[in-house]
């Protein structure tokens, strides 16, 4: 069996596992492992080739980012089973970028509007680490009116035409747009150079946009980390003190069994891969699987229903001159509107016409034809609006291992119960029915006709499962992401979140883990005070 | 292949530029990667809303045969109907062939393969999205072909857009200029 120690063994190397093994390498812990399942993504030099064949042949960017025989990763259907990436980076290497920050009110639901639950910690504790969250990733963003103690690292990417014409549009009907923040530079920065405007974020051919396997091939390269790649984690083992001893794990490729031993564990393989690893690991102590004497392990499952709504408006938007940006306010996410106390988020982008086989009388069209359609449809900007709903998920929200799905390594894969019961149904519905009513006033009063409404359904940005507390019998981690139950383990990230919020989660996820990581670094010197190199942030 | 393209393709490109979109579409076709990974809708939330994306899948035998066959049926087509090679026939005969031949495989799309507004859209992934679908035909990949490219999105604005290129911030915040032609 092949044997691996280390100090801190981060599993998982998504964006939670990047951060928190760069934070824990500049505090100066000398032996970090950083395990993942995946196998490393192609590298840079290689990414313009593959966006070049993504757009002409629609081949994956990102092949064999998928356990084989699965699909790809992602939940775009709402699907039940999430399925892991298998890339290092995780999905954060073919992700929007979107970056915004949760509000204060995020943190204080129950108090403010006697739904869902407050976290244990405020906006204002985790300021700092969304700040740093930033800085790491390189965010360029607009100020938005909101809470911070710093400007964005960089501006924000140049405003197109079109964009404007939205933003235009929107503050006739009412609405003050600011540009949506992103992980992308708008001028060089940390090594990497500004956007160019490729137009492919999906696959960003330059490095503009920030992919966590930046961060871990820097560390690995400079030997900061060892970097374990395809060795998936099946079960942690305790000790009779309840610490974690090891992670048994698996090399994906031979099939041979793989023993991680390390004095502090980071779970950072997020959601639902996170909590479902922690309930696969169940011992006579701990029958409910490990870091779960509160019996909420895999329950308090979170997400936001999304609406999406195209709409025709007078103005001229010419379409195909920067499609993936996005304009957005945060106005209703901290001024609940309706008897339900409806929160979500508002975003906003010019969209392109697409040339039509069919004419709208559904005849087939040639040539001149489709020009002449296209033309004329062309003379009506085309918005795609987007808001993310704030439903507050209970414990019959769950996460279960699936019957039908397993990993080559024969462990089942986790699936996701969302249970719209009473109080979630009535927000999802309550939601559904404001966007739609200020969509339509929108329009009303700075013209414009909607076109296409759809939702809301689907729950994207999913985190929970492991979610923080102060009290050991209703929550799984601490504050800071350590088990109640096992002083050597920390959750990093997305399964930590108490309340889904209504926005884009990963800058909330990163955020979060950076505040483990330090909690974590504060320790691990406290522990050796003989070792003055350990530098808490 | 170029009376095919004088069929769907703008009538005011020029002979020259028709013949350089079919040099460019045969190139296309030859660059094909079979067995190759293809998007699938669970990779985006935002391919949820585009066609041909429902589910993985790897692409498919290369087009070239069945394109060189669909161009030989045109033929026999335009022979029996008119007793001319399809290159020998007007306008209206040639456009009245190759529409029904569009109809009939459009016709042939299920509901799952039609974006939201209900009519199959030509751009995005260009003729890659209509590879092994039930509208696989040479026809709409020459179309989608075009109507995909820069050349294609620039003619229908009539401005200088060029969409796949990584093409910088310079006078964004203005119309982009006009195309000439």
């Amino acid at each position: 069996m092949r044997r691996i120690e280390s100090e801190v063994c981060v599993l998982g190397a998504g964006v939670a596992g990047a951060l928190v093994a760069a934070r824990l390498a500049e505090a100066g812990v000398g032996s970090i492992t950083v395990v993942d399942a995946g196998r490393a993504a192609d590298p840079p030099a290689r990414r313009p080739d593959r966006a070049a064949r993504w757009l002409d042949y629609m081949e994956r960017p990102w092949p064999g980012d998928r356990v084989v025989g699965r699909p790809p990763p992602g939940d775009a259907a709402g699907g039940a089973v999430q399925k892991p990436t298998m890339y290092v980076g995780g999905q954060a290497t073919h992700w929007t970028a979107q970056t915004p920050r949760f509000t204060p009110e995020d943190f204080r639901l129950h108090s403010l509007y006697g739904y869902g639950r407050d976290w244990p910690i405020s906006y204002e504790d985790l300021e700092p680490h969304y700040d740093e969250a930033e800085r790491r990733l390189g965010v360029s963003g607009e100020p938005d009116g909101g809470p911070r103690s710093a400007p964005f690292p960089m501006p924000p990417i140049p405003e197109s035409m079109d964009l404007r014409t939205v933003r235009d549009w929107a503050g006739r009907a009412g609405i003050a747009l600011h540009a949506a923040p992103y992980a992308k530079n708008s001028r060089p920065y940390d090594g990497r150079p500004a956007c160019v405007r490729c137009d492919t974020c999906y696959v960003c051919p330059t490095g503009a946009k920030y992919s966590p396997d930046f961060t871990l091939r820097a560390l690995a390269h400079a030997r900061k980390i060892e970097l374990v790649e395809r060795v998936a984690v099946r079960r942690l083992e305790i000790d009779s003190g309840h610490r974690i001893a090891r992670a048994d794990a698996v090399d994906v490729k031979t099939g041979m069994p793989v023993s991680l031993e390390s004095s502090y564990f980071v779970l950072a393989t997020g959601f639902p891969f996170a909590p479902h690893l922690l309930a696969r690991s169940a011992t006579p102590d701990f029958p409910r699987g490990l870091a779960n004497s509160s019996g909420t392990l895999g329950r308090f499952i979170q997400g936001h229903p999304v609406v999406i709504a195209n709409l025709t408006i007078p103005d001229q938007i010419f379409g195909w001159v920067h499609e993936q940006n996005r304009l957005m306010t945060r106005r209703y996410m901290r001024e609940p509107v309706g008897a339900e106390n409806v929160r979500f988020d508002l975003s906003a982008m010019a969209a392109p016409h697409l040339p039509h086989l069919r004419n709208h009388e559904g005849g087939v069209q040639l040539g001149d034809e489709v020009l002449a359609d296209w033309r004329v449809r062309s003379t009506r900007g085309l918005v795609q609006l987007r808001s993310l709903i704030d439903v507050y998920f209970g414990d019959q929200s769950r996460i279960v291992d699936d019957p039908s799905s397993f990993y080559p390594w024969g462990d089942p894969m986790p699936k996701t119960e969302y249970v719209y019961d009473a109080a979630p149904e009535r927000r999802r519905r309550a939601g559904g029915r404001e966007v739609r009513k200020l969509f339509e006033a929108m329009t009303k009063k700075a013209g414009g006709e909607v076109q296409f409404f759809h939702g809301p359904s689907a729950h994207p940005h999913r985190g929970g499962g492991c979610r923080m507390g102060d009290d050991a019998t209703t929550s799984v981690c601490d504050p800071f992401g350590r088990a109640h139950d096992h002083e050597n383990l920390f959750v990093a990230g997305a399964p930590l979140l108490v309340t889904g919020g209504c926005t884009n989660a990963t800058l909330t996820f990163c955020a979060l883990a950076l505040r483990t990581a330090d909690r974590l670094v504060a320790e691990m010197k406290r522990n050796r005070s003989e070792s003055p190199e350990l530098e808490p942030a | 292949m170029d009376a095919l393209a004088r069929v769907v393709l703008p009538t005011a490109l020029s002979g020259d530029e028709r013949r350089r979109v079919v040099a460019r579409f045969a190139a296309w076709v030859e660059g094909f990667a079979p067995g190759v990974e293809l998007m699938a809708t669970e990779d985006t939330a935002f391919l949820s809303e585009l066609p041909f994306s429902r589910q993985m899948r790897s692409a498919p035998t290369s087009p070239r045969t069945r394109y060189d066959e669909q161009l030989d049926a045109l033929d026999e087509e335009a022979r029996e109907r008119h007793g001319v090679a399809f290159t020998a026939l007007g306008s209206t005969e040639s456009d009245a062939i190759v529409r029904e031949l569009v109809e009939s495989a459009v016709a042939r799309l299920k509901p799952h393969d039609l974006n939201p507004i209900g009519a199959p859209a030509l751009w995005l992934a260009g003729p890659a999205a209509f590879v092994g679908t039930p509208a696989d035909h040479v026809a709409i990949a020459l179309m989608a072909f075009y109507f995909g490219s820069a050349e294609g999105v620039g003619r229908s604005l009539e401005r200088v857009v060029d969409p796949r290129t990584c093409r910088g911030f310079d006078g964004i915040e203005r119309p982009p200029r006009r195309r000439s032609g």
